[in-house]
């Protein structure tokens, strides 16, 4: 593999359907880091992922994951990347050492040992069939297989989706220990943001089809705020200062995506500290300005 | 770099369809056994005493043909594999995902489809000659012909149905398609006879005879192409699967 940067470099992605447009997005995922890619349902989360791997045909844009085409370089790609999807593609039939035996033959990098590992790890029973998992269990076992044929880069489309708190949790303690490999890189798209807040260290913001933020977790985090006042004090509030604001029966509340500037310029309003999924919640009633 | 092994893909069409290849080989044991039995009691045993020799012959067709359906089976085994790939649409996106590519995809199931197949002709040769034994009858080639033929049409059915699934995404609608085919098969096949058969009432002992009398035409005439016929028709599977494969979501 050649030296990269970022492990995926999206440029002016577009694709349209039928009253639904992906919108000349771009955003990078840096090498070595975990990129939460967030949106509500239906927008435009697994398009993008899928037009990544190429399952999908992009009308324009350009697309570079681990510093080749994606689609000049499909093949050789595809040997360091590992797709995780909300449900298992293996047939329920099958068990874990079945998957074992397929994925060896699919990738050259398979590790049996790691991926014993993994099963040990995850208490996952050999011979039991798929039929018989619970979800936490199928995810566990499309990760075990996912992280066992050294793939630098982990896709991730929606795959926490549905899983109770102590496996999300253990899920992402395992990414955490793949990302001590600075080589490795992880792009998770969730609309569990708390999940994001805990583990990303960038962030994508997608809504309708457009992108709306793109950035270090961390500095999007600190630059937003939540501005807290009274209906009258909202008044003195000027429309283009916050993305949007709640109003309700006990005051307002609104998003300012410059809390700096807005400390300076209400100098006497409450502006708290936010996260990912306030900031989720503000941006996509954006349109409406004011909601309750 | 090397690429994902035809082995693992043959591996996984093998875990496919393992439940279901259990189901047939107990299926055509029944299949075989049953229609044996019945043609020995035929000749030696209790039927014999009970059912007047020339009544005994319209059945004796059917009867002969059933171990021939049994072996004949095995050539869609592959299309159960099929209808397992469209239930969990998953499969494809992860597929893609990862190196295999359309053509080593489509390969692997035309060499299964071939594995059937082969299954289906070894099968169906001596059950023709196990069953003139029972009717105390010998292989002729049309016997052997009638075999080849009714594997022949397995197969192409298999394809069909196969094909017509992952094209439109649907096992109902790929079922459709392949009655629709089917349908069309026998009409097209029926149609030379019609004329003569429509002329007799229901029934007819003649009806039987002129049947007969075409289908023996038609092996003799058709039989020898069915080397042939199979060859196009495995060709023709893996254009069809690798044209599917390909295509990407627009």
């Amino acid at each position: 593999m050649n030296d990269y940067t970022n492990a995926i470099e999206i440029s002016g992605l577009t694709k349209k359907y039928d009253g639904f447009t992906l919108d000349n997005v771009s955003f990078n995922v840096p090498k070595g880091s975990i990129m939460g890619f967030i949106g509500q349902n239906g927008a435009g989360k697994t398009t993008t992922i899928r037009t990544l791997l190429n399952i999908t045909k992009c009308d324009a844009g350009s697309i570079k994951l681990l510093g080749l085409d994606h689609i000049q370089n499909e093949y050789e790609i595809k040997e360091h990347i590992a797709a995780v999807f909300d449900e298992i593609p293996f047939h329920e039939s099958f068990n874990a050492i079945q998957v074992g035996k397929m994925f060896r033959g699919l990738y050259s990098g398979w590790d049996e040992q790691k991926y014993s590992e993994y099963l040990d790890r995850f208490s996952l029973p050999r011979k039991k069939k798929i039929a018989k998992f619970s979800k936490g269990m199928k995810m566990k076992l499309q990760i075990s297989a996912a992280l066992s044929h050294g793939a630098r880069l982990l896709i991730m489309d929606e795959a926490t989706t549905g899983l109770d708190p102590v496996v999300r949790n253990e899920i992402l303690d395992i990414f955490r220990e793949y990302l001590q490999d600075e080589e490795n890189s992880i792009l998770m798209s969730s609309h569990i943001t708390s999940d994001l807040d805990k583990i990303a260290d960038c962030v994508t913001f997608i809504d309708k089809g457009k992108l709306l933020l793109t950035g270090y977790k961390d500095e999007i985090l600190e630059s937003h705020g939540l501005l807290k006042c009274s209906k009258d004090d909202f008044k003195e509030i000027a429309s283009e200062d916050y993305i949007s604001a709640r109003v309700t029966d006990f005051g307002v509340e609104a998003m300012v995506s410059d809390r700096a500037k807005a400390k300076q310029k209400y100098s006497g309003a409450l502006i708290e500290k936010t996260n990912l999924e306030e900031i989720m919640l503000f941006y996509v009633n954006r349109e409406k300005k004011e909601w309750s | 770099m090397k690429k994902p092994s035809f082995a693992a893909l043959l591996y996984r069409e093998l875990l496919l369809i393992k439940k279901l290849l259990l189901a047939y080989g107990i299926g055509s044991l029944i299949f075989i056994l049953f229609p044996v039995l019945i043609l020995l009691s035929f000749r030696f045993g209790n039927l014999k005493l009970i059912i007047p020799e020339d009544a005994i012959s319209g059945s004796m067709t059917i009867i002969k043909l059933m171990p021939i359906m049994a072996a004949g089976m095995f050539a869609m085994l592959p299309s159960d594999a099929a209808s397992k790939d469209i239930a969990k649409p998953i499969w494809d996106y992860f597929r893609r995902s990862t190196q295999v590519s359309a053509a080593r995809l489509a390969l692997a199931k035309t060499v299964m489809n071939i594995i059937g197949l082969t299954v289906s002709l070894i099968i169906s040769i001596p059950l023709t000659y196990i069953i003139a034994y029972a009717a105390g009858t010998t292989v002729t080639g049309n016997d052997i012909g009638l075999s080849l033929l009714f594997v022949t049409f397995m197969e192409f059915m298999s394809v069909v149905f196969g094909a017509a699934m992952y094209y439109f995404k649907s096992v109902d609608k790929g079922g459709l398609f392949m009655s629709g085919i089917t349908a069309a098969c026998v009409v097209g096949f029926m149609t030379p006879t019609m004329g003569e058969l429509t002329k007799l009432p229901p029934n007819h002992p003649q009806r039987d005879v002129i049947m007969e009398a075409y289908l023996n035409d038609v092996i003799t005439n058709v039989a020898p192409f069915t080397p042939l016929m199979l060859i196009g028709v495995i060709l023709i599977q893996f254009a069809l699967l690798l044209f599917i494969f390909k295509r990407r979501e627009k």
